[in-house]
């Protein structure tokens, strides 16, 4: 039994004729921050869809290999796809609150599962804002569209909405680039102090940000997954050139 | 580049020309809808300052307006009928028609949407009196024979066939305005772990509230409306029903009956017109409200 949280093995994937993913394989070790980076349209988002088979509402996909997430062969068609979701969270590029109120938005996933009491789920949600910073700041305002809220605290929500199903895996897809530097460094340091308790793997565009955040990184080109490993290695002493050229800067 | 950059004299001049075709289009139709109304106002305003009590007129149900020893004019059993074939075609139609539109617009593949949505729409193109026609050649001979009623033209009637009439707009109304919901907020609710069924009803009908609302209003300002078929659906009767198979008469149906007989300009002339007011700020208010509705809607989305 290893540690890894996730582990791919070969992993292909079409929209249609498209291929978008050949044969990755990747493992992401469990309770740390793994940075997965690569130029646009390498197959980033994809990769990460297929995780909880987001992937699935493009109609027409294919997809080959294995994915297991926590010994679970998550591609089974045996899986639940809801259940599967519920252990593995998504935070999208955009902050995209529901249209509800703050109140509604932490507490739907968790009243899907489950039946609560109106006490019980009011405490789930303090819990989850609280662990994301927003309880002070709306705690007299849970009952606010949760559209009216800066950019920032909206994606604050975004994360908190999946807390209350207490997740194995978050993946977030560049869950900053909506953001200014400030609200940037703060989402950071959110995704810092989930670590341990979550397995968090973060899609981003800024090396910068994959080099202050990430235990592991994993570098994508064109569908391929290139090279993956502990972050510092990869950045100072890359086996791959591409990997050493992307890194640097030298084309994106 | 010069040449381009400044504009023929000719195009400049078409441009014009269109410009004022829409404003006078524009322009005409304020004029006229405007005049209708001065028109309706005007026919009713002699008998609203003279002969008009409002008592009589909202509280008895005595309309007897060509009555040589007491004419009355009690229009209280024609609002009641209204209101009573309105309100059972819309309890018919409501939940049939945002049923049909959530399933057309969220849960339907694309080959059933496609076609239903022409059915729905050709439905929305058959005349009235084909609807009334129907309602006195199949409905009431076959409430007749199931029922055993001695006769077949009541409320129940009236309201099937409104109902029917007012499906198409519910529901294609109603599916404008579940698409216009944007497809990240059903994403968002899938990504938590949400079926079709709950993304629908936790997420997507709540987002598209205020445009359902308003599909029903513009069903029932169509249902209020509307005078051929429940003229030859809900019999003549002018009285208070006391169940569902009782016969009706509704403000629009008296309109229609009445108004070739009445001689022009007489009192009987200007009470109608008074009964024509009433419908027109009845439906001006529901109408005025499904407005504001949709507004709000396109605001927030
Ligand atoms: N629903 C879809 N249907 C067809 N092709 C798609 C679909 N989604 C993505 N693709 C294609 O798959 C490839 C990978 O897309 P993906 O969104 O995974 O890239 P990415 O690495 O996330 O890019 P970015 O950094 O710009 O977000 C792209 O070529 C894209 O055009
Ligand atoms: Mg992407």
């Amino acid at each position: 039994m290893s540690a890894a949280a996730i582990d791919v093995r070969d992993v292909s994937m079409w929209y249609g004729a498209f291929q978008a993913l050949s044969e990755v394989s990747l493992s992401v070790k469990q309770g740390g921050i793994t940075a997965l980076v690569g130029p646009s349209g390498c197959g980033k988002s994809t990769l990460l869809k297929c995780f909880n088979r987001m992937h699935e509402r493009a109609g027409n996909t294919r997809i080959t290999g294995r994915i297991e997430i926590l010994g679970h062969d998550v591609l089974a068609a045996s899986v639940s796809v809801h259940e599967l979701r519920r252990h593995v969270g998504l935070v999208f590029q955009r902050p995209n609150p529901l249209p509800l109120s703050v109140l509604e938005n932490v507490t739907l996933s968790a009243s899907l599962f489950e039946r609560w009491s109106k006490e019980e789920l009011h405490a789930r949600a303090k819990d989850a804002l609280q662990r994301v910073e927003l309880w002070d700041a709306l705690k007299d305002r849970l009952g606010t569209n949760a559209l009216s809220l800066s950019l920032e605290q909206q994606q604050r929500l975004c994360i908190a909405r999946l807390l209350p199903l207490k997740p194995s895996v978050l993946l977030m897809d560049e869950p900053c680039s909506a953001l200014d530097s400030r609200s940037t460094q703060a989402i950071e340091e959110l995704l810092r102090s989930l670590r341990g308790e979550y397995t968090s793997l973060v899609v981003t565009h800024s090396m910068a940000q994959a080099r202050r955040l990430a235990d592991d990184c994993a570098f994508m080109l064109m569908g391929r997954l290139v090279e993956a490993g502990p972050t510092e290695q990869l950045f100072t002493s890359a086996n791959d050139p591409r990997t050493r050229d992307y890194l640097a800067g030298r084309f994106g | 580049m010069s040449a381009r950059l400044h504009r023929s004299r000719w195009s400049r001049g078409v441009e014009r020309l269109f410009e004022l075709g829409i404003r006078l289009g524009g322009f005409a139709a304020v004029v006229l809808l405007s005049g209708i109304m001065l028109f309706v106002v005007g026919e009713a305003w002699p008998f609203l300052l003279g002969r008009f009590d409002a008592i009589e007129f909202f509280t008895s149900t005595e309309w007897f307006p060509d009555s040589v020893v007491k004419v009355r004019y009690g229009a209280l059993a024609l609002f009641v009928g209204t209101l009573s074939v309105t309100a059972l075609a819309m309890v018919a139609a409501v939940p049939v028609g945002l049923l049909g539109a959530i399933y057309l617009a969220e849960l339907a593949p694309p080959r059933v949407r496609e076609p239903g949505k022409i059915i729905i729409e050709l439905l929305a193109a058959i005349p009235s009196v084909v609807w009334g026609f129907i309602a006195l050649t199949v409905v009431s001979p076959l409430m007749v024979s199931v029922l055993d009623l001695p006769v077949g033209l009541n409320v129940a009637n009236g309201a099937l066939v409104l109902a029917l009439m007012s499906l198409p707009v519910i529901i294609s109304l109603g599916e404008d305005a579940l698409r216009a919901v944007p497809d990240s907020y059903r994403e968002a609710a899938e990504a938590l772990g949400a079926t079709r069924w709950e993304t629908t009803t936790r997420v997507v009908v709540p987002a598209a509230r205020n445009g359902l609302l308003a599909a029903v209003l513009l069903g029932v300002s169509r249902v209020v409306g509307e005078t051929m078929a429940v003229l030859m659906a809900t019999g003549h009767s002018v009285r208070i029903p006391h169940s569902i198979f009782d016969p009706v008469r509704t403000l629009t149906a008296t309109i229609a009956a009445e108004l070739g007989e009445a001689p022009k300009g007489g009192e009987h002339y200007r009470a109608l017109f008074t009964i024509g007011l009433c419908l027109f700020v009845i439906t001006f208010v529901i109408n005025w409200l499904a407005d504001r509705l949709i507004r709000r809607a396109a605001h927030r989305v």
